[in-house]
């Protein structure tokens, strides 16, 4: 056992020698190898982030929605049919949770003796202990029968936003509740679409939330019942196919025990499916860049193990002919990369905090606290596993084919012994090389024609940007112009206010959208627009990069902003100003005298409208001239200094016209949360992508070039014996190599330009291309010079004698 | 007693034949220097009795054990405890300094690391390389080199040393004085198998095997 132990204290005694006597390979490897368990482990807590954090489910990742299809059944089928099935849930599972919702109408008694119809959901007690809602006010914790919880809309509209509303009594349906808790504007409820369906269709502001009884669904046939969910949210710690077994058992067997006509079926369903917003459609992008990302990193930590196994090959050999057993050469390997993880994860854990924390201290609604113990584990499994792997690689053969064995012996290391095949991995080096070009390229692309225009967005504070809308003009009673004029005025005095900083209005309504909806003809092609009216601050306000042009301070009726993507779209870039829309109808043939980068998320209503990638152009809010019928919506979009002025404006809208109906306000911190359309995580996502791309890129090609070069280290040798001087072999290693540089340049130029022609993206241009060749270039002259002045300061008889 | 017997090995490279039929014996506390022009087969015969290579046909006994029947690691094992291997280019570690360069053979065979330390350092002293324990082959000179890998090459008290050209890379004032470290480690009692292409080192040896294509074409004793 001592003599073991003590075997194993001298191996890795000698491999720590090993390490110490490579510092360059070690810092390349130990900096990649950090960089790649980084990127996993950040991109797998984003990816994890995105997938659960829209979740309204505490525990989202075991939670399942069981939905009954059951075709037309009535209402009173539904309650006949409930809690039979909780009572079996429950049995199946000790840790089955089941939350129970009914949304109705109920009626509420105001303090002046009032009666008001509201939108009420029943739910089971464990419903708020369950669910994932933020909290304004008060708490959830002491939810029981007496009490109920109210959203942000009824909160404001109904008891006027009175910071002591917590503890308040109210009266439903005959019956007392006291107030608890606030929700937040947009707290995730309902998971349902039910919920939404009723308070929209009521048009009732508000939602009051009192518990059923007993958690189970009552007996309820009132005609006031709109709709009684169907559904069952469902936690438990079986798996997906147990739990898919449990309800087929169930579902026979309650179908066996009646004798409807119309059988009742199952489906479960994860939560993870009920997430609607773009982060959804996000995650497997980004787990796709991670992927790319580490599949590049993977590379060039293979390619440096490599390097370094055929350069200590003839050690390896030698120590084998020394007597060393196999395995006792492979522990070695193995230590070495047991402490370069080890190293790498202390860095790529560095690495990690440093990001969460920069993340943070945006608020975003994506919080990176705490790093996931089984994702740092499978990250720097998969490295570790890797690296021995490749550590490892040449070890067999120099070990196990004794012919190679004595040739190894007889050679320098040089990475040409055995059946090395040189011309191939010179080539397996120029597709690297050409690959590697090509994402730099792509990366510095991005970064150079993104940065100084995302990042205002980044600095952007959206929890001081709200907005609010003012219907009540869908009577018609009064005039388009006195509406205008009261609008103005309404503007005026928000204005005037000293806790506003700017108003802006907007006219965004999915109604007057719709109309604005027009068909722009660019040669054969048609382009399916929208458009939105905006008066011109609201762009400063949002801090909007602007692409092209500048923002007038009032647009003519010819006059129009587009956006990036109607730029592309329209015209194939973004240079366009003076010319003209090629668009007919209410868009007419306007002239174009600003590009805005991102147009989508400006009026918030417009993002839940239109699908991604919808171009948008934006014309001068004017009340009078917009071209639009029916009911009319105006949306004042409010810079405050800190506190959110709800009472504020809503005293100034009454004040003015006491029948004004104003929606919540909402910020649009909430509203990009809550659509899952953050910009600034998108540009933080992927700058971070890119950036960690060009290191990895860099590193990789810095890696090929300079193995590449270390290959020819006889060929120096001969070179230099036969008389060539030290600048002239530099020079002929800087030639012979640049031919693979240059060749790779040019292709991945070619590749890059017509992928972005292809998905329009127009983001290489001269400074770009400028920064890349520079770039490649300056990491091809050191990754071949200092190398190759290396090589000629060694003793180049050894070179020649081996 | 035979401490190796060859019996009819031959050895091929494809079509090339590299050793055809030899059939040698070397005793306890023999001198042997196996000599021939280069290409001979010299340093393939020295690989098959260093066991670094596997002969294609016959029987190869070390220390009575038949080694074509034996894996790798076993063979690794009777190298590291039998064997002692000089090479032409000395096969040095580079990132080792010299005193662990020579403690290789005993810290492979499981000694405590402080005494196959201190029996490197005594291996270190009896060639008259006290004041370079701690300095790395890179430091020391061809001469200083080979001595250093002689050195690790008895440390282990091998039963036969294997010496391939040792002086292939050396001046010829350090090849006389390697020459004479080997004559005075034959002396104490040290059986060695030398292979030189040179005439005059050959005739050192006690026994002379000299290779022709492959074949033996003469052995005589000094």
């Amino acid at each position: 056992m001592l003599k073991y132990f003590s075997l194993y204290f001298s191996l890795i005694r000698i491999t720590l020698h090993q390490q110490f006597h490579q510092p360059i390979f070690m810092l390349n490897l130990t900096v990649i190898t950090a960089l790649c368990v980084a990127v996993l482990q950040l991109s797998g807590q984003l990816v994890a982030q995105v997938m659960y954090s829209q979740l309204p489910v505490v525990h989202g990742e075991n939670s399942y929605q069981l939905h009954m299809q059951q075709g037309p059944l009535a209402i009173d089928g539904y309650t006949m049919l409930y809690p039979d099935t909780l009572y079996e849930l429950s049995t199946w599972n000790v840790t089955a949770n089941v939350l129970t919702q009914q949304a109705q109408i109920s009626e509420w008694k105001t303090d002046n003796s009032e009666h008001r119809n509201i939108a009420r959901l029943s739910v089971s007690l464990n419903y708020m202990q369950q669910l994932a809602l933020q909290v304004q006010l008060g708490s959830l914790t002491s939810f029981d029968s007496q009490s109920a919880v109210i959203d942000q809309a009824f909160w404001q509209h109904n008891l006027f936003s009175d910071p002591n509303v917590i503890g308040t009594l109210i009266e439903l349906d005959g019956l007392h509740y006291r107030i608890t808790a606030v929700l937040n504007g947009d707290s995730g409820l309902p998971i349902l679409p039910s919920i939404k369906e009723i308070t929209d269709r009521s048009q009732r502001p508000g939602l009051v939330l009192t518990s059923t009884n007993q958690g189970k669904i009552t007996e309820q046939t009132d005609s006031k019942v709109l709709l009684q969910s169907p559904d069952i949210i469902l936690q438990t710690r079986l798996s997906h196919r147990e739990l898919e077994q449990a309800v087929q058992q169930w579902s026979d067997k309650y179908n066996q025990q009646t004798s409807r006509a119309k059988q009742v079926s199952f489906s479960i369903m994860t939560l993870r499916k009920a997430i609607y917003g773009s982060w959804y459609y996000m995650a497997p992008g980004l787990f796709l860049a991670a992927l790319l990302i580490l599949a590049i990193g993977l590379t060039t930590i293979g390619n440096l193990c490599l390097a370094n196994s055929a350069k200590s090959q003839r050690n390896a050999v030698c120590q084998y002919v020394l007597g060393a057993e196999r395995w006792m050469l492979w522990l070695k390997d193995a230590w070495q990369a047991f402490t370069i993880s080890v190293v790498a994860n202390a860095i790529a854990f560095t690495l990690c905090c440093i990001f969460s924390k920069l993340l943070n201290s945006i608020n975003m609604g994506l919080a990176l606290d705490q790093l996931t113990p089984s994702l740092m584990l499978l990250a720097l499994s998969i490295v570790v596993l890797w690296l021995l792997l490749f550590s490892l690689l040449t070890l067999p053969r120099a070990t196990m084919d004794l012919h190679n064995l004595a040739q190894g012996l007889a050679s320098s290391g040089k990475g040409q012994s055995g059946r090395f095949n040189l011309v191939l991995m010179k080539r397996l080096i120029n597709v690297q090389v050409f690959a590697i070009s090509t994402f730099l390229l792509l990366g510095i692309s991005y970064l150079t024609s993104n940065v100084s225009q995302l990042l205002p967005l980044l600095q952007t504070n959206y929890q001081q940007l709200a907005y609010v809308q003012v219907h009540s003009f869908r009577d018609n009673s009064s005039s388009q112009a006195s509406q205008g004029v009261l609008l103005d005025s309404i503007k005026q005095q928000l204005n005037d206010n000293h806790q506003i900083s700017d108003v802006a209005m907007l006219g965004a309504d999915p109604m007057i959208l719709s109309l604005s909806l027009a068909l722009c003809n660019q040669g054969s092609r048609s382009t399916m627009i929208s458009k939105s009216y905006v008066s011109m601050n609201v762009f400063s306000l949002l801090n909007s990069p602007i692409l092209a042009g500048a923002i007038p301070e009032r647009l003519t009726q010819n006059q129009v902003i587009i956006d990036q993507q109607a730029a592309i779209q329209l015209f194939g870039n973004v240079q366009v100003i003076g010319q003209k829309l090629p668009c007919s109808g209410s868009i007419g043939e306007r002239q174009v005298v600003a590009v805005v980068k991102i147009g989508r998320f400006i009026p918030p209503q417009i993002s839940s409208f239109i699908p991604a990638g919808q171009p948008l152009i934006f014309s001068q809010f004017d009340w009078y001239k917009m071209d639009i019928s029916g009911a009319k919506k105006a949306t004042f979009l409010i810079k405050y200094h800190q506190k959110i002025p709800y009472s504020l404006i809503n005293k100034i809208t009454k004040q003015q016209q006491n029948s004004l109906q104003l929606t919540p306000l909402t910020t649009l911190e909430q509203q990009m949360i809550k659509k899952g359309h953050d910009m600034r995580l998108s540009i933080l996502i992927s700058l971070t992508v890119t950036i960690a791309t060009i290191l990895i890129a860099g590193y990789s090609l810095y890696g090929g070039l300079s193995y590449q070069t270390q290959l020819r280290q006889h060929q120096l040798a001969v070179c230099k014996c036969l008389g060539m001087a030290p600048f002239k072999l530099v020079t002929f290693i800087v030639k012979d190599t640049g031919q693979a540089i240059i060749v790779s340049l040019v292709a991945a130029m070619l590749l890059t330009t017509a992928l972005d022609w292809l998905f329009a993206r127009q983001a290489v241009n001269t400074l770009s291309l400028s920064i890349t060749v520079i770039t490649v270039l300056a990491i091809y002259l050191v990754a071949s010079i200092y190398p190759s002045i290396q090589l000629l300061r060694n003793d180049n008889t050894r070179d020649l004698l081996y | 007693m035979s401490l190796i017997k060859l019996e009819a090995i031959g050895k091929s490279y494809g079509d090339t034949q590299a050793l055809q039929c030899i059939d040698v014996n070397i005793e306890t506390n023999e001198y042997v220097s196996i000599f021939g022009p280069s290409g001979c087969g010299k340093s393939t015969l020295l690989s098959i009795l260093g066991l670094v290579e596997q002969s294609c046909q016959g029987r190869y006994l070390l220390l009575d054990h038949d080694v074509t029947t034996l894996s790798a690691d076993q063979l690794a094992i009777l190298r590291r405890r039998h064997l002692g291997f000089i090479f032409q280019n000395f096969n040095l570690i580079d990132h080792l300094n010299n005193i662990d360069n020579i403690a290789l053979p005993l810290i492979f065979d499981g000694m405590p690391h402080q005494q196959a330390q201190h029996q490197a350092q005594e291996a270190l002293n009896s060639l008259n390389l006290v004041q370079h324990g701690t300095k790395y082959p890179w430091q020391l000179s061809g001469g200083q080199q080979q001595r250093i890998a002689i050195a690790r090459a008895l440390v282990n008290n091998p039963d036969i040393l294997l010496v391939d050209e040792p002086t292939g890379n050396l001046d010829s004032r350090a090849g006389d004085q390697v020459m004479e470290i080997l004559d005075e480690l034959h002396r104490q009692g040290s059986t060695i198998v030398l292979v030189t292409h040179d005439e005059k080192y050959a005739s050192r040896a006690l026994r002379q095997i000299v290779l022709k294509d492959g074949q033996v074409s003469s052995a005589c004793y000094a």
